[in-house]
């Protein structure tokens, strides 16, 4: 072992010298912003199938927050289940670069942490923003390489970076803060099999991460050691998640307190994956313009290749998505519902909408085509080429994911888009509004941080 | 991936579910039953052993949460998943608990946790636990065959891995899931399995920690999907599943959780170690001990060269500087020189071998310093585990010593007075006198009598 520091020491080091006034006022925007979109998402999950169960499952009694949720549970189940519902729609916040969500992990980690350990709210806003930013760098590093391996980004990046953040919030010392991240190496976790039938563990993979995180927080602050190599090393974190391996850490550890990837979070639009929104897009302007659904003889879309097995294949899957849930990686039914209703909000990934026979036959008409020059993962863009029953050609493109960096939601917007999801679950759309000042107090850093509010909203 | 390549009627998962969910006490052969009753008996005096270890009083304390759940050795009572992760630290912490011959993993260390702390935790009976040991075991060494080799190949840890979803069958066949629910659970299992393999580095803890996390992540899968939660039943043979992920390279045996179910027990077969070190060092260390018994100093050793399987290279011998002077007694554990050459002088490599003073011994480290490997092509690592020494002397001799299979294993199988002298000999190293420990093992014999898991409590502190 050389005396060179290694990659989990840089990050420690930066976390022990963290200098508040070091973070630009949109990287301290995009995590109220970021607040505000999760909490906001996460009640509006809690009377699904999937929160339920989490809810039942994670069961240990204890004084922390459930959202949305009048009793409490022990922080660590109350953060998987936070993360649990707040990841359930695929609604929440993401990244460009590598679709990271690091809304639902950290969050959640951090909030849980909050009560646990009593901490003030400056505390809890530096280990926000430590977490968030370290998730983005590590979407960097991973590229497309985790997915490619078989692994969830959000899950095994996610764990890593919710030691990073609790670590941050707690204040631990450089050796104990080595140790999470070396500890959390061995909790992260998250394959990606529910691509083939549209299952929860994908939703869980969110909560799961966030209490790992916490677990290996408290682990590295009570003395158990982890390998200092464990992102780099020969047996490390990225030789066992990523495939090729990834080597170049430079987008992890270099400009650390300069460079800030969490001032450009993305924030989606519409109530599915990522990739499928500019063509969510599309289908909606091409509405406007007057196209019917049934003028339409067939659809081309071209797309980046790394989006295909996630949305595009198979194709007669795609087209005919088993559950809402898989509807949501489906890029032939979300441009179709995108089309047919005008919208692609959570009332358009129900068990009758996905079976409404408009968006279906619409669906079942779009085919893809790779374009070796598409941008993915570096941007995400959308393109529609429909031609009609007559021989027209009509076509649609979007330069760059709405709620990107390239074209950002506003306040406004995200409040709007709160309000809908509150409505949707039942409850007082004013909550978004209580909201809003919570994630604003909490990240000017002013006092303590009352999480017991959020149970109301 | 394309609907070709998804499997048609019941997914693996699905129908070896259906299997743990009939599983009962009569068809239970009494060659498993007394495996896993050995297997009770070794892994609860290593957790005696192991309670005094500053790694256990970090989990133990540094967990969140109370609960109605013993730990076995302390005082403090968690909830089910921290009992399951502290019991899981404890078995497997001074690498003393047990294996598998012909595809190497810890198999008690996950599973034995996940049945004891979700009994307990749920007020279920004995027989329940013990059913629940069983599936787990039994799940553990079927799934390890399937792909050999290839999950360490990939940089995973086989214990943490495996183990997530062997103590998912322990914990599921402990609450009694139905097959559609064991069928959820293997698929949640699959979304909480991890245990990177960095701690081979320096040493670091987590490879303590990995049994332990995967019987917790297999109690929390097993209680998760008893509520409904939805899972890819497709997690072992989906295009995206588990071997998919955690073992790439391979092209995955699925026989193994099909063929000979209730009549082929492969659990039965599990090996106890009788040195606190690498499984893979043990007939080395009987050579070295048979060795000194021919009178040789170690002054007298100019080199020792040793035949060994490729498979044990990268972590037994390499990097070789660094296995020559392990940096903690934990480190060495994992130094086929280390534990060759403190053998030689203690004619033993138990407990007391790996304490860190021990491994700095400048008399043990000079030795050890004269060990060198060369690989053997024709070595049958890793379907038997030999042991193979070829000293030159300061004057020129040359000898050849060899033991041709593991004691412990299927060739030698400890005895169960063995057994039963070991676990005496572990709770006295954790400090507690005989009449105590044979009270925890005649608990741990009589698992499957009990009607509830009450009197485990008996056993913290």
């Amino acid at each position: 072992m050389t005396d060179q520091p290694t990659v989990s020491e840089i990050i420690a080091d930066w976390i022990v010298g963290f200098d508040p006034a070091s973070v630009p006022p949109k990287t301290l925007a995009g995590c109220a912003d970021t607040i505000l979109d999760t909490v906001g998402l996460t009640v509006a999950a809690l009377e699904t199938d999937y929160g339920q169960s989490a809810r039942k499952a994670f069961s240990d009694p204890g004084n922390a927050t459930v959202w949305g949720l009048p009793e409490g549970r022990a922080p660590e189940a109350a953060a998987a289940i936070n993360g649990t519902c707040g990841h359930g729609e695929d609604y929440d916040n993401t990244f460009e670069g590598c679709p990271v969500h690091s809304g639902v992990v950290i969050v959640p980690a951090l909030l849980a942490a909050t009560e646990r350990y009593g901490l003030a709210a400056a505390d809890v806003a530096r280990g926000i923003v430590v977490g968030i930013e370290v998730m983005c760098r590590l979407g960097l590093v991973a590229d497309k390489a985790v997915h490619k391996a078989g692994f969830h980004p959000t899950a095994v990046l996610g764990a890593m970076s919710a030691a990073a953040g609790v670590s941050a919030a707690l204040g631990l010392d450089r050796i104990a803060i080595r140790n999470a991240l070396g500890v959390a190496g061995s909790m992260a976790s998250g394959i990606i099999e529910y691509l083939a039938d549209g299952t929860s563990t994908k939703r869980l993979h969110a909560g799961w991460a966030a209490q790992s995180g916490m677990r290996a927080a408290a682990l590295g602050a009570a003395g158990f050691t982890g390998p200092a190599t464990v992102f780099e090393g020969a047996h490390g974190f990225f030789h066992g998640f990523s495939s090729p391996h990834a080597t170049d850490f430079s987008p992890l550890i270099d400009d650390l307190g300069t460079r800030w990837e969490s001032s450009r979070l993305a924030f989606k639009p519409f109530a599915c994956g990522t990739m499928t929104q500019p063509f969510v897009d599309c289908a909606i302007d091409l509405a406007r313009r007057g196209i019917r659904p049934e003028d339409v003889a067939s659809i081309t879309c071209e797309v980046g290749e790394g989006t295909v097995h996630r949305l595009w294949a198979p194709l007669a899957l795609k087209q005919t998505p088993p559950t809402p849930y898989a509807a949501k990686f489906s890029g032939p039914y979300c441009l179709a519902a995108g089309w047919v209703f005008g919208d692609a909000g959570l009332a358009q990934f129900t068990e009758a909408s996905v079976r409404d026979p408009r968006v279906l036959a619409l669906a079942g008409k779009v085919n893809f085509q790779i374009d070796p020059n598409n941008e993915y993962p570096a941007n995400y863009t959308g393109h529609i080429a429909a031609t009609l029953h007559d021989g027209t050609v009509v076509e649609a493109r979007v330069p760059c994911m709405r709620g990107g960096a390239q074209a950002p939601l506003t306040r406004d917007e995200l409040m709007a888009k709160c309000r809908a999801n509150l409505t949707f679950a039942g409850r007082d759309p004013a909550g978004a509004d209580l909201l809003s000042r919570f994630a604003d107090d909490l990240m000017a850093g002013r006092g303590t941080v009352e999480v017991a509010r959020l149970q109301l909203c | 991936m394309s609907k070709a390549d998804m499997p048609s009627g019941p997914a693996l998962a699905e129908s070896y579910a259906s299997w743990l969910a009939s599983l009962a006490l009569a068809d239970i052969p009494q060659t498993m039953r007394a495996a896993a009753i050995r297997d009770l008996i070794d892994a609860s005096g290593l957790c005696v052993a192991a309670r005094r270890e500053p790694y256990m009083a970090q989990v133990v304390q540094g967990w969140d949460s109370d609960g109605p759940c013993t730990v076995i050795g302390h005082g403090r009572r968690l909830d089910a998943g921290g009992a399951a992760l502290a019991l899981g630290v404890a078995i497997h912490g001074e690498d003393f608990d047990d294996t598998l011959e012909g595809a190497p993993i810890r198999v008690g260390a996950m599973t034995i946790p996940a049945a004891l702390a979700t009994a307990e935790r749920f007020g279920l009976s004995g027989e329940r636990a013990f059913l629940g040991v069983v599936a787990g075991l039994e799940t553990v060494c079927r799934l390890n065959h399937i792909a050999p080799g290839a999950i360490h190949k990939a940089g995973f840890h086989p214990v943490g891995v495996i183990g997530a979803m062997g103590a998912a069958a322990a914990a599921g066949v402990t609450l009694g899931l139905d097959a559609r629910q064991q069928a959820m659970a293997f698929g949640i299992a699959g979304s909480f399995a991890s245990g990177i393999l960095e701690y081979l580095s320096e040493g670091a803890w987590t490879k303590r920690l990995h049994p332990g996390w995967a019987a917790q992540s297999g109690v929390r899968a097993a209680v998760l999907a008893r509520t409904g939660f939805f899972a890819p039943r497709t997690v072992f043979d989906g295009p995206h599943g588990f071997f998919h992920a955690f073992a790439p390279s391979a092209t995955p045996d699925f026989s193994h959780l099909r063929t000979g179910l209730g009549q082929d027990w492969y659990a039965s077969r599990i090996a106890f170690k009788p040195y606190a070190c690498g499984t893979m060092i043990h007939p080395y260390i009987d050579c070295m001990i048979r060795l000194a018994a021919t009178g040789l100093r170690a002054d007298d050793i100019l080199r020792i060269r040793c035949p060994t399987g490729a498979g044990l290279v990268h972590r037994l011998w390499e990097p070789l500087a660094d296995k020559h002077r392990p940096p903690s007694g934990y480190a060495a554990k994992f130094s086929m020189p280390y534990c060759m050459a403190v053998g030689f002088f203690d004619g033993d490599a138990g407990l007391a071998q790996f304490s860190d003073a021990r491994a700095q011994d400048p008399q043990v480290l000079k030795l050890a310093a004269k060990i060198v490997y060369e690989i053997d092509p024709a070595n049958e690592y890793p379907h038997n585990y030999s042991g193979h020494i070829r000293v030159e002397t300061v004057d020129g001799r040359q000898i050849a010593l060899d033991q041709p299979h593991m004691r412990g294993g299927m060739r030698e199988p400890l005895s169960d007075a063995d057994i039963h002298a070991k676990a005496l000999a572990n709770c006295r190293h954790g400090g507690w006198n005989d009449s105590r420990a044979n009270a925890l093992i005649g608990w741990m014999s009589a698992l499957h009598d009990h009607s509830d898991l009450s009197g485990l409590a008996a056993f913290g502190a």
